[in-house]
């Protein structure tokens, strides 16, 4: 059993499409791709052999994922290169309250902080360390597979491993037909190239559940700072059973953090005006799309979120349309050739077959019942909450705290008039940034109201998993565009080309 | 943390507000976590249950056979069948697996509350899991495996009338469809023929085809 060369491959894979970053200084975003390139990278030569009915064997597969990767590569090189946007003015959608104007903090928030923060840091390390262990329990001896993870991760990883070229029979005995593939290509590459068996590849999946994370830490702590950072990148983790089914080989861990990231860098690509960052973000959504259909709808959501979120930030409709194709973009070619392929192989989405008013009626109670009822769960009430205070209560409550304790009076604009219009503009882009995840829940409503199966018993096995997505988005959403947000000072704007700008200033503070 | 346009003072402010958003972020998160997982204990127990069984799953082979203490056992008793077919099947060769979840024309599904739907599915799945690549899943092989309720119960008349436990040839074993709740019982025609039963599992059965592979 052999971990390391999979694993190696499978970065490496990522290489050619992190160079045109990692060539620009840009370290962070070029260790955020080396495994989202990796996954683009690694199914692109499936796709092209369901396709066109090439090899995928052996180290071919390997040779032919470095080409993908360097087409990529070549492709986010353009987009770096091409329309370099002018030097302008910084975001004006933020009040005129900069990071030299910022309020003393008064005495108490600064004794709140020294408490808050270490201990929140030993419970968060109790719990990683509570997590490492359970998950290292998890894959050791009997490992929990169950249901989708075995019958169709599992069994179609195994079949790529074993194929020369794109398996079609399998597609034909399992359900979910149309399901993507990064995953299994990703657990065939630990099994063709490591060794693993079945019984081996829970190590690989639980090796997915650090390296991703890691790497969108890696590709966010220079803008938000390592604490926030790591925040969003735990927060996916936050959800009860995430783990449980990422040992049992589900995809539905690996769509969250994909999706979740994704997002995250989108939103500090649009918030720092970095196309790098966009770019990165819309890699990440397209390894989203190619985990799991629930991907597709996810990014579809995401594609209005990026643009009202640069409307609302006043960059222009020219800036909120390339925004958008930055992040949408990938995915959509993923999409349409993903759908060729299996137009090609004769399989159509299983899920959605059931279009009757009548019936649609009938369900649309129980469905948006338990809805709810999932998503009020405690935690992720706490999770909403958390993003909600952020965004909405500690922009008005800091500048409230300030006038009313008599803080500095260098506040600019410190009056209740100006407070109120803090509190509009955090109620706006409020509901900017919510608008991703309610349209995914909205989706998911539709997607129950139209299945075939047994609702009551397709609500029971599936809505926590597809839900993952929501509470963590929500709170990672909020708290990214807090840090820019209106009352809050704007960052530091990264005009230059994949903005190198910035990173020289971020590489400054560290 | 980027700096911000007023330089290095105000990157320090801003770093420091980072900082304090990560706490007031970090605690509630943490929170979370430990809220949602007001079964870590029970998680702790579990994880610490398998890792009790390392040292009796050392490979795919003690995995495929391990049943006791498992939530969701790989084979078990099924295992069984899996042998059966290794001995009399070369790897390499076709097989046709049989679940209850075979799609119908319609496109429809067999209920997904039936109790032996559940059982039989979940190790059906394993068992293909076990098989590839191993073996070729084809329709046309003489070896059959397939739900054991289809030789062991004769839907042919009143439903759910038993027949004894058959160990010789079977006739026309059929395929329950999606009509399980006591409506019609389809034939499929691809199965008429005499099959031999090679083995018996809790859930399934392995057939050989007299003839040869239609």
């Amino acid at each position: 059993m052999n971990l390391a060369v999979p694993t190696i491959l499978w970065l490496a894979a990522g290489l050619p499409v992190a160079a045109p970053f990692i060539r620009r200084g840009r370290w962070d975003i070029g260790l955020f791709l080396l495994p989202f390139g990796g996954c683009l990278a690694l199914i692109a030569p499936w796709i092209v052999s369901a396709l066109a009915g090439t090899s995928a064997g052996g180290w071919w597969w390997i040779v032919e994922a470095a080409v993908a990767g360097a087409v990529m590569g070549a492709v986010a090189e353009l987009i770096l290169r091409v329309g370099k946007p002018r030097r302008g003015k910084p975001a004006s959608g933020s009040l005129p309250m900069t990071g030299a104007s910022l309020p003393r903090l008064s005495s108490p928030v600064r004794t709140l902080r020294r408490v808050l923060i270490p201990v929140s840091l030993l419970i968060v390390a109790f719990v990683a360390w509570s997590n490492f262990t359970t998950g290292l329990g998890f894959c050791r001896g009997y490992p929990p597979y169950q249901w989708d993870g075995y019958a169709i991760w599992l069994l179609r990883a195994k079949m790529l491993a074993g194929a020369s070229a794109y398996p079609t029979a399998v597609w034909t005995g399992t359900g979910h037909f149309d399901y993507p593939l990064v995953l299994p290509a990703l657990l065939a590459l630990f099994r063709r190239f490591g060794g693993l068996e079945i019984l081996g590849l829970s190590s690989a999946i639980g090796l997915n559940a650090g390296v991703f994370p890691l790497a969108a830490w890696a590709g966010m702590f220079r803008r938000i700072g390592g604490g926030l950072a790591g925040a969003v990148a735990l927060a996916p983790f936050a959800m009860d059973r995430l783990l449980r089914l990422q040992f049992a080989a589900f995809a539905d861990p690996l769509l969250t953090m994909a999706g979740l990231y994704g997002l995250s860098l989108c939103l500090i690509g649009v918030r720092d005006r970095d196309r790098g960052y966009l770019l990165a973000g819309g890699l990440a959504l397209a390894v989203a799309a190619a985990t799991k259909n629930e991907g597709v709808l996810w990014v579809l959501c995401c594609g209005p979120t990026v643009g009202l979120y640069v409307l609302d930030t006043r960059q222009g409709f020219r800036k909120a349309v390339g925004a958008v194709l930055c992040a949408v973009l990938p995915a959509a070619v993923f999409f349409a050739a993903w759908g060729a392929a299996w137009r090609r192989i004769g399989v159509s989405n299983d899920l959605v077959t059931a279009w009757t008013a009548s019936l649609m009626s009938v369900r649309l109670g129980p469905v948006l019942t338990a809805v709810w009822t999932e998503l009020a769960k405690p935690a992720n009430l706490l999770l909403l909450g958390v993003g909600l205070a952020g965004m909405l209560a500690l922009p008005v409550v800091w500048r409230a705290g300030n006038v009313l304790m008599g803080g500095s009076q260098a506040v600019r604009g410190g009056t209740w008039g100006e407070i109120l219009r803090t509190g509009l503009l955090c109620l706006r882009r409020t509901l900017v940034l919510l608008s991703g995840p309610a349209l995914y829940v909205a989706g998911i409503v539709l997607i129950y109201l139209t299945t075939h199966n047994p609702l009551e018993w397709h609500l029971r096995t599936s809505l926590d998993r597809v839900l993952f997505l929501a509470p963590p988005a929500v709170l990672a959403m909020m708290l990214i565009a807090r840090v820019g947000a209106p009352g809050e000072p704007a960052p530091a704007p990264a005009w230059a080309t994949g903005g190198e700008e910035a990173a020289k200033h971020a590489g400054g503070q560290h | 943390m980027s700096s911000t346009a007023d330089g290095p003072a105000g990157g320090r402010r801003l770093a420091g507000l980072a900082g304090e958003i990560a706490g007031l972020v970090l605690l509630p998160a943490a929170a979370c976590l430990w809220h949602d997982r007001a079964d870590t204990v029970r998680q702790f127990q579990a994880s610490r249950l398998r890792q009790g069984t390392a040292d009796l799953i050392r490979n795919d082979d003690d995995l495929l056979r391990y049943d006791a203490g498992a939530a969701t056992p790989m084979l078990g008793k099924d295992a069984a069948v899996y042998d059966a077919l290794r001995t009399n099947c070369a790897p390499g060769g076709p097989v046709r697996v049989y679940s209850l979840s075979e799609r119908t024309k319609g496109g429809r599904l067999m209920p997904l509350e039936s109790a032996c739907k559940l059982l039989v599915d979940g190790r059906t799945q394993r068992l293909w899991l076990a098989l590839v690549p191993q073996y070729k899943l084809a329709e046309d092989s003489q070896f059959i495996i397939c739900p054991r309720i289809w030789i062991d119960k004769d839907y042919r008349y009143d439903g759910l009338r038993l027949a004894e436990d058959q160990d010789g040839p079977v006739d026309h074993p059929r395929l329950l469809t999606d009509a399980d709740y006591g409506q019609v019982f389809q034939y499929r025609t691809a199965m008429l023929g005499r099959y031999t039963v090679l083995a018996k599992g809790e859930h399934l059965a392995l057939l050989k085809r007299e003839g040869g592979a239609p």
